[in-house]
């Protein structure tokens, strides 16, 4: 036996949740985006996680701190367009209703989804760039680089990717403010690994790893676990023109 | 092109067996075009990989003829059941009907959208450093050494993280890689995006028969454009997502399928929506560990709502149902525990470590855990609006929680959300690089849970007639 399909609830005023919802958004994103500009609130936040993190572990303060604004900034700044997003979203459809009855929540719905939205965009967005600077037309591990050369900053990449402590990095850039940057920020960043577990690579092991590894993705993996290795090995093993000793960037 | 043609015909053996599943067993949800598919799309590749997972077992190790023999069986198999008749459910109303002409068409297109910026972005970056060794680079050992028995998982001098971690995801791309003779880790990633479009199509299924088909569209496309799913900029590094190349998005995908079958079973009792939700909680114990936390939140969820129904008159359900269910479980968990009880336990081991003395010891990282929570749930550039909206969905319609299928939307997702916080407490590793690097996943987990919860707030309270 189907049962009955909900269609229109004919009594619901029309649109008067949108467009409350819509005027909280509009206001609160509104306020976050001035958030953005006078951080003290998030500042005296901030400040109160970066003490209890060094309180309790051996973190590298400044290391802390710096994560810490960078996802404030982030955090605030998509919340506020999301909030903007949200609430025209939610107030388009409020006024649509009074023409056109729609199913409850229908509004907040589609709010919702405008947000999505705004990261799609951005998204397609990378998916022309990328087009447009060889992205698919290129075999080898250099579509990497000039996706993200294309997409973001690629010193940001690196330094995503790269553990404070590993030796050797491999850096297909040339820009050398790229790696200055490397050179500045990679240094507080630490190997998210169990001091137990490195202990137990050697460098038959890493060989052996590095050689099973397919082409293209080799300076993901080297960077996190190379340490343990000397550059000549790593060079015999992969393709030495792409490796890059951090040390010599250092100087 | 032939690695292309390799994978068109993976793809296609995939839903080939997810098809095949969802024609023999008589679930509700599979009643209609949106529903099969979906179920398809989330299945394939599980049972895919555990065909082939048995078959190793069997001393048939991976190779091309392996996964050719899978591939023609399975494909066989659909073409089989294809004849088997299925009552479809009438016709409904259309989105367009509901919503006008505009918005379903723009709502449909950011879904594919997602997935296919999803699988795009998947083939075109690599995995990330963390994914690479937990889960890619275990493929590649599968691979190369044919079988699960490889020392590169046993012995003492390793390099592989986790070695007894679920092996769904690494088999379901070893059998790709079969199919094309060679090493395709970056096209076999396109796999990790069809669950969640799978996911999408059935909370649509569920979802028509109660809300309508224009508010169940939008949920859908809710679920499949949540940004952590497919992104790939400079945020792709955090866990998670399709193109970091993590087990994830199949586990979400297999955990917010298992509840949406849930509540197709609490709604219409019958025993192919229950084996099927049983069926996809089996693949998920297969996928990752986090579905041992999660069976145990399933079956909280399922036993208050049955205690709810029981007190609103309705019987309780019979013990074949329940006998089929965990036969289904059986069925998938005890070979891989089987194997597994013989993979060394290294790195974190979060089952041994949650006791009460590390629980008081770690209570200093609570407010730690809640701030960061709470920012996560606002972060709009990984899940959308997801969790304000569920917010609000509870804060409108709060006198519908005690509504059984909310009521078990609602368990599920809390208790996973208390789980995942006990875990970020006793963690033995820096509790801010913790949170960092997995409180993201954790979200992007539970978030096919939200949006399955917020569904069944939305939907009209039933009257005894209904």
């Amino acid at each position: 036996m189907p049962e009955p399909t909900p269609h229109v609830i004919a009594n619901h005023r029309p649109g008067r949740l949108e467009f409350v919802v819509a005027a909280v958004a509009i206001a609160l994103g509104s306020f976050a985006l001035t958030l953005k500009e006078n951080v003290f609130l998030a500042k005296v936040v901030l400040e109160d996680r970066a003490k209890e993190c060094r309180a309790h572990q051996d973190g590298d303060p400044a290391y802390v701190r710096r994560m810490l604004e960078q996802e404030r900034l982030r955090s605030c700044d998509n919340l506020s367009k999301g909030l903007l997003a949200f609430g025209i979203g939610c107030l388009a459809v409020a006024l649509y209703r009074r023409r056109r009855p729609l199913p409850p929540f229908t509004g907040v719905l589609v709010g919702a989804l405008a947000v999505s939205g705004l990261e799609l965009g951005h998204q397609v967005e990378l998916v022309v760039r990328g087009a447009r600077s060889g992205l698919f037309t290129e075999s080898d591990s250099e579509h990497l680089v000039r996706f993200f050369d294309a997409a973001v900053e690629p010193a940001q990449v690196i330094i995503d990717h790269v553990p404070a402590d590993a030796r050797i990095v491999v850096v297909n850039f040339d820009d050398p403010q790229v790696l200055k940057k490397v050179q500045y920020l990679i240094f507080p960043r630490r190997v998210f690994m169990p001091p137990k577990v490195e202990m137990q690579f050697d460098v038959r092991q890493i060989r052996k790893i590095l050689e099973r590894m397919p082409h293209g993705i080799d300076w993901c993996f080297a960077a996190g676990y190379t340490h343990l290795l000397d550059l000549t090995t790593l060079r015999q093993t992969r393709d030495p023109s792409a490796i890059v000793d951090l040390e010599s960037l250092r100087r | 092109m032939i690695e292309i043609l390799a994978l068109l015909l993976g793809l296609l053996t995939f839903y080939a067996a997810g098809y095949s599943v969802a024609r023999s067993i008589d679930s509700s949800l599979a009643r209609s075009h949106a529903g099969t598919l979906g179920i398809a799309l989330i299945c394939g590749p599980g049972i895919v990989a555990f065909a082939s997972f048995l078959l190793d077992v069997a001393h048939v190790p991976f190779s091309p003829l392996h996964s050719y023999l899978v591939s023609i069986a399975f494909l066989a198999l659909a073409v089989l059941v294809a004849r088997r008749h299925i009552a479809r459910v009438p016709s409904q109303p259309s989105a367009e009907t509901e919503l006008g002409p505009l918005l379903p068409k723009l709502a449909w297109a950011a879904l594919f959208l997602c997935v296919a910026l999803g699988a795009l972005f998947a083939m075109v970056t690599p995995a990330i450093k963390d994914s690479l060794v937990n889960w890619s680079y275990k493929t590649l050992v599968l691979f190369q050494d044919g079988s699960v028995r490889t020392q590169d998982l046993r012995a003492e001098f390793r390099h592989l993280y986790h070695p007894n971690y679920p092996l769904l995801v690494p088999i379901a791309q070893v059998f790709l890689f079969g199919l094309a003779g060679t090493a395709i880790d970056q096209l076999a990633k396109v796999t990790f995006a069809l669950p969640h479009l799978g996911v999408a199509l059935l909370a649509f299924a569920e979802f028509r028969a109660r809300l309508g088909a224009g508010r169940a569209l939008l949920l859908a496309a809710l679920l499949a454009t949540t940004p952590h799913f497919y992104r790939a900029d400079d945020l792709y590094r955090f866990a998670g997502s399709v193109p970091s190349g993590y087990a994830d998005p199949t586990f979400a995908a297999l955990s917010g399928a298992c509840a949406i079958a849930t509540i197709a079973w609490l709604r219409t009792r019958r025993r192919g929506d229950l084996t099927i939700a049983a069926l996809f909680l089996g693949l998920a114990v297969f996928t990752k560990n986090e579905s041992l936390p999660f069976a145990i939140a399933w079956a909280s969820g399922i036993a208050i709502a049955i205690l709810l129904q029981s007190r609103s008159g309705r019987p309780l359900p019979d013990w074949k149902t329940l006998a089929a269910a965990g036969a289904m479980i059986a069925g998938i968990a005890i070979p891989w525990f089987a194997v597994r009880s013989t993979l060394p336990e290294r790195d974190e081991n979060y089952q041994h470590s949650l006791t009460l003395t590390n629980l008081l010891e770690g209570a200093w990282r609570i407010p730690l855990i809640l701030v960061q929570s709470v920012q996560m749930m606002f972060s709009a550039d990984f899940y959308g609006f997801i969790w304000p909206v569920l917010l609000l969905a509870l804060i409108v319609h709060v006198r519908r929680i005690l509504a059984p299928e909310v009521a078990f939307a609602c368990t599920t997702l809390v208790a996973m959300a208390v789980v995942y916080a006990a875990v970020f407490v006793v963690t033995p590793l820096p509790i801010v690089d913790s949170l960092v690097t997995s409180i993201p996943r954790t979200f992007f987990q539970m978030s096919p849970l939200a949006v399955v919860l917020l569904g069944t707030l939305l939907c009209e309270p039933r009257t005894k007639d209904s």
